[in-house]
């Protein structure tokens, strides 16, 4: 029994994950866009009693490397310590694949190539012949479509005939071209020759399709609306079709309450309220308000990244990027952000300028998550759309969230303008967008993925936040001093800042509650108006909203709701990212109080405005 | 000899000559973008500033001011 090591290198998107993930059977997200494996991921595959270690390197056009991940695969493969490189290519674009497996070449001859998306290429009448390729380059070849699991069981055996039959290990090699222009030439007219031996292409009807497609996506008239009509149809099948499941999960989930308040009943009643009023009834308002939108809008999202939409957008908004100094690419960023701010935080690494890295990273919360969109969903059905269920309701919701996120992106452009004339001044660096081939996507693969690496994930995010903050919040309602319970001194403090933004000290107090997650922001809220020392069923928007007009809502209050709700500061899990990925104490306090500051300044205006009306 | 920002849309180029430094030439030369390979601009983003070229068959956006240095003729 021995143990291997193998690196996974590869262009960007050429679905490295892909086989990472069916080698080690993980699940690290994948996606139809250049960039989007930012860490180097590490798992480990059994095969014939051997251990195999993968490294799944980031994705490299080339080792003459700029960036930081770049440079991670350059320096991995350079040092030699694995014992076999497995390169994987884009049958639809050998030549480009071409480059890096001559470059690797050059370093080590224990290299293994993949001819990956062969499906792809059949589709697209290309046919490559491997035997050919694989005795002009030395090394064995061997052609997959992983989308499909096809080829991964060969690639086991040639890795295994590999590494058994390969003693040898190259030195370190230390990376030196004084003439890069020339370095370069002769490996890109050496690809040409390889591809145009090895390649054949029949018809060129797919690029034509492809490219039509790519003009109206990005063109001047259509370009910008499509991709808004995209993502209000993404909004409101979330809103339409989460409507119902949300109520039938909150009945069942409340139905076992009592039972299980029973069940619980031999310990003290203090500890039974505790965990059945406060860290059960929490958690379970979480789950049914969270669950069902996220199993729609994950999917949804995950569709429109696989099949290649990512880019295209950020091709379409580079502009305005440009005219405010930042990279293009963070539109890319801004577009994880609307699934999770913490994902979309990591994902800033694409960004190879420093500058406009921490640019794109302290304003990725600009963006909403998935743990806002169901408090702004009930606010803005209860307040602005009465409350119906219709489907010409349900859309006009839909429609308030587009704008809502409009304006997190004029603001996100504002701040850029802003950062770059103050504290993060620099010019804009050069970047290279590749607009990937669109790819047909398979839908069981999307849904089951999506559920698995997404909803999951947030969830069990939320929910391991939700329960302690239930037992926390149960506490300080019913903890009093003197005459008044503990959240209630808490919120008459913050009263005067909250009646100037529009809003009181409870709400503000619910934000600073849902700290941990803003999932369970509503739910705080409503324990505290409702003075009783636990939570209300989520029974319908209806009573949700007599609760709130009791209290003093008005239609200004819903308004600066919804805007602090986009801006106020982001979770504590972004927040902890944050300052891992900037590695500063300073930028990490500038994310935390920059939106804060925007959404108390919006907020007032709202409320100063609403008086002269 | 134009400058690839300045060519016009779905003709073919040849590349002659970079006359850019540092980090832009070798990420230029990384997708492709040497002297004698030919590339064709494809699409041009909405509101300008940017283009996407078909170079070493995979399409690449780039910012228009990124590619002044890089000249070339039709082909």
């Amino acid at each position: 029994m021995s143990k291997y090591k193998i690196a996974l290198a590869g262009n960007p998107n050429v679905g490295k994950s892909t086989i990472f993930n069916i080698l080690t059977k993980s699940n690290q997200h994948t996606g139809n866009w250049a960039g989007k494996t930012v860490e180097n991921a590490y798992a480990k595959y059994m095969y014939n009693k051997n251990t195999y270690e993968v490294y799944d390197l980031p994705g490299t056009y080339s080792l003459v490397a700029h960036s930081k991940e770049e440079e991670i695969a350059r320096d991995f493969i350079c040092q030699n310590t694995v014992d076999v490189t497995v390169v994987i290519c884009n049958a639809v674009a050998l030549e480009r694949s071409l480059n890096l497996v001559l470059q690797i070449l050059d370093i080590t001859s224990n290299v293994i190539v993949v001819v990956n998306l062969m499906d792809e290429a059949m589709k697209k009448d290309i046919s490559i012949d491997l035997e050919k390729l694989s005795s002009i380059l030395g090394v064995p070849v061997i052609g997959a479509s992983a989308t499909y699991k096809r080829g991964i069981k060969e690639l086991k055996e040639v890795i295994e005939n590999f590494v058994l039959n390969t003693s040898i290990k190259d030195k370190p090699y230390i990376w030196k071209h004084d003439d890069e222009v020339l370095f370069a030439s002769n490996i890109v007219k050496k690809c040409h020759e390889i591809s145009a031996r090895v390649v054949k292409v029949g018809s060129k009807k797919y690029l034509k399709r492809e490219r039509k497609i790519d003009k109206i996506l990005t063109n001047k008239v259509t370009g910008i609306p499509i991709m808004l009509v995209m993502l209000f149809f993404i909004f409101w099948l979330t809103i339409v079709g989460s409507n119902y499941p949300s109520e039938w999960l909150s009945n069942l989930l409340f139905g076992f309450e009592e039972p299980l308040y029973a069940f619980l009943s031999f310990l003290p009643v203090g500890i039974t309220n505790v965990l059945v009023y406060g860290l059960y009834k929490t958690t379970s308002w979480v789950v049914s308000v969270m669950l069902p939108p996220m199993l729609i809008f994950f999917p949804l999202f995950t569709i429109m990244e696989d099949i290649g939409l990512l880019p295209r957008i950020a091709f379409n908004m580079d502009r305005a990027f440009s005219k405010c100094d930042s990279c293009g690419k963070q539109a890319l960023t801004m577009c994880m952000g609307i699934g999770c701010n913490a994902v979309g935080v990591t994902g800033c690494r694409i960004i190879d300028s420093k500058r406009e890295r921490l640019l794109a990273i302290l304003t990725n919360s600009f963006m909403p998550c998935n743990g806002r969109y169901p408090t702004m969903i009930a606010i803005i059905t209860m307040f602005f759309i009465g409350g119906s269920r219709g489907i010409l309701s349900s859309a006009l919701c839909a429609l308030i969230l587009v704008l809502i996120i409009l304006l997190g992106i004029v603001v996100t452009f504002i701040t850029n303008k802003l950062l770059s004339k103050t504290i993060l001044k620099g010019d804009k660096t050069p970047f290279i967008l590749e607009l990937s081939d669109y790819r047909k996507i398979r839908i069981g693969k999307v849904i089951v993925s999506s559920i698995m690496d997404r909803t999951l994930f947030v969830l069990g995010r939320a929910i391991s936040v939700a329960a302690p903050a239930g037992i926390l919040i149960y506490l300080i309602t019913n903890i009093t001093i003197g005459n008044t319970t503990l959240l209630m001194w808490c919120s008459n403090f913050l009263e005067p800042l909250g009646q100037l933004m529009g809003l009181d000290g409870v709400i503000l107090l619910a934000f600073l509650l849902g700290f941990p997650a803003n999932e369970i922001v509503m739910p705080i809220l409503l324990m505290t108006y409702l003075g009783t020392d636990t939570l209300t069923n989520y029974e319908s928007l209806s009573s949700l909203k007599g609760i709130l007009i009791d209290n003093g809502w008005t239609i200004t209050t819903a308004i600066s709701f919804l805007i602090f709700t986009l801006f106020h500061f982001p979770c504590s899990t972004t927040i902890l990212t944050i300052k891992k990925e900037t590695n500063s104490w300073f930028y990490t306090f500038l994310a935390f109080f920059l939106p804060l500051i925007i959404g108390i300044i919006l907020c007032v205006l709202v409320n100063l405005l609403s008086y002269l009306f | 000899m134009i400058s690839l920002d300045k060519v016009s849309i779905n003709k073919r180029c040849r590349i002659l000559k970079l006359d850019i430094e540092g980090n832009m030439l070798r990420r230029l030369l990384d997708i492709g973008i040497i002297p004698g390979a030919i590339i064709k601009k494809v699409l041009v983003s909405p509101f300008g500033g940017i283009s996407a070229y078909s170079i070493m068959g995979t399409t690449m956006a780039i910012r228009d001011k990124d590619v002044k240095g890089v000249f070339v003729e039709y082909e």
